[in-house]
């Protein structure tokens, strides 16, 4: 008996995800700059507006005096925890137009969490390594993917139909609406190529310098 | 002006002494530990103001810096560190130097934000020790800089420093005149500007405005033309270059320009080149390094 329901419930499972896999499609993405090169950490997400906000909690860490990862991408309504895993202080903030917040001088790995509910590009640092850089972008929509070291991501489990997609990265050298392509997805998957022109953004210099230093 | 050093010393010193090892909102944190090797070439080494006795030559250095930061506040910092250098020339071996220093330093940032600009004041005294004992000498300097960030790859500071050197008596030469080169103070004021051209590759210059005493070697052929300048205010014999050192007084102009590539977020290759130029009465004085380096910090 109970080996019959086992064998209804993984019947059941396997026909769900035969179905999804029926009716879901992927966007495969490649993001160039204008030299062809691939670029690594562009946001490619789906242009819509959700009206539920996300809940989810995502780390943004901090060790050898660098934040890790240099690009994050959430949904509304998220949560960022900052962990420092340096055997010191840092005091992380941002003026962005998005989310504007200090995480006062601190340490360790208490959770304090900073929640993100507005769109857009929230740019990080530490008041006291100068070099210490990072980005998030928030995005209202579940479909979003930052791209590989080859500038390579995928839009996965799509509907058929029509999509709007955007591209957003930290040196992207234009805005993001700019980015825009749309696309009808059907029972094949589709290809799309975003080629960004860039304006470097450069972290303050960290490595030693060669003058002989007055102090530090 | 001494007292003044002195005093400004003793008080950094007692100030960081007396820090609390963990309070509320200030600890120890991160320690500075540096390393460099350096290749240089020196023109006009002795700082001639004569073409017929100016000497070249060439130098490596090693040296490594330990400290420490004490964080004050999110926005204050100090930091106390020691260092030790040894420098090997190629041909004038009695000009070979060991030295050893320590300094200390604060550093106040206005606010918080990468554009904030930064006060910061520093404290060194340093042993000097040549193997042409009479050229040992110690140096004390206190300078005070503000810098900030203009863009994200630009960058400026300015400041002013004094010094104070204090070296050994020696033989004296000419009655009238001190025999105590090395006892010297000036002051210098500078601008340092950063450029980064890639987030490997940094630009560097460096203008240096110094005011005062300075020294000065010299072949005995020349010393009656540099005494009667009547701005000589000390002189002695001299064993490295073979003639005299003299002290006297002026305004002199270096300006430096440097390229660096880092290797890592901890060390860099870095390329600096030199010009330095002053006079006194009627005498004019050049000299230029070239430096080849690298640097490591943990």
């Amino acid at each position: 008996m109970k080996l019959s329901c086992l064998k209804k419930q993984l019947l059941a499972t396997g026909f769900i995800t035969f179905s999804l896999q029926l009716f879901a499609n992927n966007i495969n993405i490649t993001v160039i700059d204008t030299d062809h090169k691939p670029i690594e950490n562009a946001v490619v997400y789906v242009k819509e507006s959700l009206a539920a906000v996300s809940e989810n909690v995502v780390i943004i860490d901090q060790v050898d005096k660098e934040f890790i990862p240099y690009v994050t991408a959430i949904r509304r309504g998220s949560a960022i925890n900052f962990p420092n895993n340096d055997e010191i202080r840092h005091q992380v903030y941002s003026f962005s137009n998005s989310k504007q917040f200090e995480l006062p001088l601190y340490e360790g790995n208490e959770f304090r969490p900073v929640i993100f509910e507005k769109e857009g590009a929230v740019p990080l640092a530490c008041n006291i390594h100068d070099w210490m850089k990072a980005y998030i972008y928030v995005v209202d929509t579940d479909k979003f993917v930052l791209t590989n070291s080859n500038g390579k991501g995928e839009l996965t489990n799509l509907k058929a139909g029509q999509y709007e997609i955007l591209v957003w990265h930290p040196e992207q050298g234009v805005d993001v609406s700019e980015s825009l392509q749309s696309v009808t997805l059907g029972n094949s998957p589709q290809q799309l190529k975003f080629t960004l022109a860039q304006t470097p953004k450069f972290k303050a210099w960290r490595a030693p310098k060669g003058f002989k230093r007055r102090g530090y | 002006m001494r007292i003044l050093v002195k005093v400004l010393v003793l008080s950094l010193s007692f100030l960081f002494l007396s820090l609390p090892t963990k309070a509320e909102n200030s600890q120890w944190v991160e320690w500075i530990i540096e390393g460099q090797a350096a290749y240089s070439h020196l023109d006009n080494l002795n700082y001639s103001a004569f073409s017929n006795d100016s000497e070249n030559d060439a130098k490596l250095t090693v040296g490594v810096v330990l400290g420490r930061f004490y964080q004050i506040s999110g926005n204050s910092r100090m930091h106390i560190a020691v260092d030790a250098s040894k420098e090997q020339y190629d041909e004038f071996n009695l000009w070979d130097e060991t030295q050893l220093g320590a300094s200390i330093g604060f550093r106040h940032k206005f606010g918080l934000g990468h554009y904030i600009p930064y006060l910061q004041m520093n404290a060194s005294h340093r042993h000097n020790e040549i193997d042409s004992d009479r050229w040992s000498h110690d140096l004390s300097n206190i300078d005070i800089e503000v810098g900030k960030h203009i863009s994200e790859s630009f960058s400026i500071a300015t400041g002013i420093g004094y010094s104070l050197m204090n070296g050994k008596s020696w033989q004296v030469v000419v009655p009238e005149l001190s025999n105590e080169v090395f006892d010297q103070e000036y002051w210098q004021a500078f601008i340092v500007a950063d450029y980064i051209i890639t987030q490997d590759w940094l630009l560097s210059f460096n203008y240096n405005y110094r005011s005062g005493d300075f020294h000065s070697a010299c072949t005995v052929e020349n010393v009656a033309k540099v005494l009667a300048t009547n701005k000589v205010k000390a002189i002695t014999f001299d064993d490295v270059f073979g003639g005299c050192i003299y002290q006297t007084d002026g305004h002199h102009n270096s300006y430096s320009g440097g390229v660096s590539y880092a290797l890592t977020d901890h060390s860099a290759f870095n390329f600096i080149a030199q010009y330095t130029d002053g006079s006194v009465a009627d005498l004019n004085y050049h000299s230029s390094t070239m430096q080849f380096n690298y640097n490591y910090r943990f």
